[in-house]
């Protein structure tokens, strides 16, 4: 639990052999002719759904008598075919919260986002080997569905990786991996022969990011638009010592098979509270395409200093998620001096996250609605052990990470 | 690649000497190294300009330097301020340090002040204390210091607040955002008002100047230079009646060259042919026993995380 969890985000699409709508993409592609898309009218607000929590880390029980003391960064889809929604995860697998934990990424699915089915094999382990770039952690999810790939690279998910610490800076060595499906529920990753950098499931690093200077690549979300894939992730990069960022914020980069990426902004000077200070970004964006209005959708973290402060529990803390649009996914419009789509209640906190909320949240399309689901830290029915850290000077409390929902209506 | 061309053009032209008007690189005054918004004051104890901090590629300066007209010797470093993106200047008797982010403490943004005699202090301060900024300007004004602007957490601020005996009064709103990168608020003696260029810390680019009599802010010009920017620096030269405009960053991430002089109520180009080179977010002051503008550090698309250059300007 020392480890520094971002979610990752997806907008995800089905498919398998049938014909099935991704869920971050709805109706025409954005290159159809601008005549298609519809002016932008109201838009409503994210509203919490009761009841909250979905789903409460340690209460599943495998077949090996092991649990998930953990629910983070959650990636969901609305699959059409199925009528089903897919949901992955970073759940820590352990044979009780005390015990040595092995990083995966699971896989679950629901018709209602009320009871979930979670598969008992995990939809991706960390690197077995222990000199794997990926075998300290393997997290935050993402996965896109892809029609026009062959088969078994039909589903594609991107994930952060490391095997080390970053320096002394409190995070892992993050960098960002690729893995592909055919059916959805069990990814294999890229061959090491595949690999940009010769380790297997290894796609991109801060250096592809930031050239000549150090770094991580982490949270990465993940479209496929216009025959195109396109990454957003939180970046990092730092010199010399690496005391402070020289630049922190939401990168983009696209492709056009998920393993050879370019990056195209680092980072993306729009998202920045202050365009003109490139350590003013934020990060663990979570991005859909609505063709119907013809412009991307992104919620991303941009927490100041001590913002989250209020927060009983201390543990990468989120006070709530911005907004931004843009019509190309490359200039983005944001105002930071509104107010958040989603933002943690001190007053009276919310069912599921009685005790504050986790950054990384993922929001999929159904419809013309959109819904969130995002990790809380809550202290109803906690698990027996279950702890999280606070800030007494015990240093932790009883409490547990929940999984919760929101939605947004279509007007 | 207009800008690379002409800095290859400027090259060519350092080491002969300035005349009036004309922009001079001081060869071999770069130890402070590569900074990204520094703030430069003069201090008449020491008969030198100061600096202070800087954002570095590595880490935020918490280093102070004077300048003796060919080099820079260190003060102080670290100097115990731990702020970066602070507002700074001399009230008179000593300089004061304003705001800024707080690196001992993730960068958050303050409302902090420190003074500084043979050692950088904190103070405490009463009344209306101005909101935690950065980036936000502090200018000495009517016996005053004049807080003005920067980014808070509700974004680029309009914000003014005065400071006297340590006590704040919250001043009139300016007219627009004063939130900038480089060094955008100057006071004008001969005209008796603090001037203040629109910035939105490079959100949007702008044009625009107010002014402040310490009453009312008005609207000097919109647009003033026909080119919309951020990160540019306003330095008023008090004897000589002239107001420099200094370089400034655009939409496309291309760095402006030349220096504008205020006429009347729009800005007009004033080295001709451009000698000031390139950049944003620079530190700017005038240096009066040697009759200087001296800028130093900045930004420019062979620096973008720091210049570590030295110009000045002989003011005609």
């Amino acid at each position: 639990m020392n480890r520094w969890l971002c979610a990752a985000i997806v907008i995800a699409g089905c498919g398998g052999k049938d014909p099935v709508t991704p869920d971050a993409y709805i109706g025409p592609r954005p290159d159809a002719p601008p005549s298609t898309c519809q002016p932008v009218s109201a838009v409503g607000q994210f509203y919490r759904r009761s009841p909250n929590p979905r789903m409460i880390s340690g209460t599943h029980s495998y077949p090996d008598h092991t649990v998930d003391i953990a629910i983070t960064d959650p990636d969901l889809r609305w699959d059409d075919a199925s009528s089903t929604w897919q949901l992955y995860y970073h759940g820590p697998n352990a044979a009780s919260y005390q015990a040595a934990n092995t990083p995966m990424i699971r896989h679950a699915e629901s018709p209602d986002l009320a009871t979930w089915t979670i598969d008992d094999a995990p939809a991706l382990v960390a690197g077995l080997d222990s000199t794997a770039w990926d075998h300290m952690t393997t997290e935050t999810p993402s996965v896109v569905y892809n029609p026009d790939a062959i088969p078994e690279r039909r589903y594609l998910m991107m994930y952060s990786g490391a095997n080390a610490m970053f320096g002394t800076a409190g995070f892992p060595a993050y960098a960002i991996g690729a893995a592909f499906s055919s059916d959805g529920k069990t990814f294999t990753r890229i061959a090491a022969t595949d690999s940009p950098d010769g380790q297997e499931g290894l796609v991109l690093t801060a250096g592809d990011a930031y050239f000549g200077m150090n770094g991580v690549v982490a949270d990465p979300e993940i479209l496929y638009v216009d025959h195109k894939y396109h990454l957003w992730f939180s970046s990092y990069a730092c010199a010399a010592q690496c005391t402070a960022p020289s630049a922190y914020g939401i990168a983009h980069a696209t492709s056009t098979d998920g393993i050879h990426w370019q990056v195209a902004e680092a980072p993306v000077k729009s998202l920045l509270q202050m365009s003109a200070v490139p350590t003013s970004g934020g990060g663990q964006p979570t991005v859909i395409y609505d063709d119907v209005h013809c412009r991307f959708e992104m919620w991303l973290r941009a927490d100041a200093t001590g913002e989250a402060n209020d927060q009983p529990i201390v543990f990468n803390n989120m006070v709530g998620l911005w907004h931004a649009t843009s019509p190309d996914g490359i200039t983005w419009s944001v105002n930071y001096a509104g107010t958040r789509d989603l933002a943690w209640n001190s007053a009276t906190p919310d069912d599921g996250e009685h005790l504050g909320l986790l950054t990384g949240a993922d929001v999929a399309v159904k419809g013309g609605s959109r819904y969130m689901v995002y990790s809380g830290f809550d202290n109803q029915n906690v698990p027996t052990g279950f702890a999280l850290p606070d800030r007494s000077q015990q240093g932790y409390e009883s409490g547990v990470i929940t999984l919760n929902v929101a939605a947004r209506d279509a007007l | 690649m207009k800008a690379l061309l002409f800095a290859i053009a400027l090259a060519a032209c350092v080491g002969k000497p300035a005349r009036p008007g004309a922009w001079k690189l001081v060869t071999g005054a770069n130890q402070p190294g590569g900074l990204r918004s520094p703030r430069l004051v003069w201090d008449p104890d020491l008969h030198a300009i100061v600096m202070y901090g800087g954002d570095r590629l590595d880490m935020p300066s918490d280093a102070m330097w004077s300048f003796t007209g060919s080099a820079w010797q260190k003060l102080c470093d670290p100097c115990g301020v731990q702020r970066h993106r602070n507002g700074f200047t001399w009230d008179g008797q000593q300089l004061v340090s304003f705001a800024g982010e707080d690196t001992s403490n993730g960068d958050a943004y303050t409302s902090d002040v420190f003074t500084y005699g043979s050692s950088w202090r904190p103070e405490t301060t009463t009344g209306d204390v101005p909101l935690q900024t950065t980036f936000a300007q502090l200018v000495a004004y009517h016996d005053r210091l004049y807080a003005i602007g920067g980014y808070s957490t509700g974004g680029p601020s309009v914000k003014v607040a005065s400071l006297s005996g340590m006590i704040w009064r919250a001043e009139p709103d300016a007219g627009d955002t004063i939130a900038s990168t480089g060094s955008e608020s100057t006071v004008d003696t001969e005209h008796d008002r603090i001037l203040s260029l629109v910035d939105t810390t490079g959100n949007t680019e702008e044009d625009g100047v107010w002014a402040f009599d310490g009453t009312t802010w008005d609207k000097l010009c919109e647009p003033c230079t026909g080119v919309a920017k951020h990160g540019a620096s306003l330095i008023h030269v008090p004897g000589h009646d002239v107001t420099l405009l200094l370089g400034g960053e655009l939409h496309d991430q291309s760095f402006v060259a030349g220096s504008r002089v205020l006429q009347g109520s729009t800005f007009v180009p004033y080295d001709d042919p451009v000698t000031y080179p390139a950049r944003a977010d620079v530190g700017v002051a005038y240096d009066p026993e040697r009759d200087l503008v001296v800028v130093y550090g900045g930004a420019s698309e062979d620096c973008q995380f720091g210049c570590d250059e030295t110009w000045e300007l002989t003011p005609e």
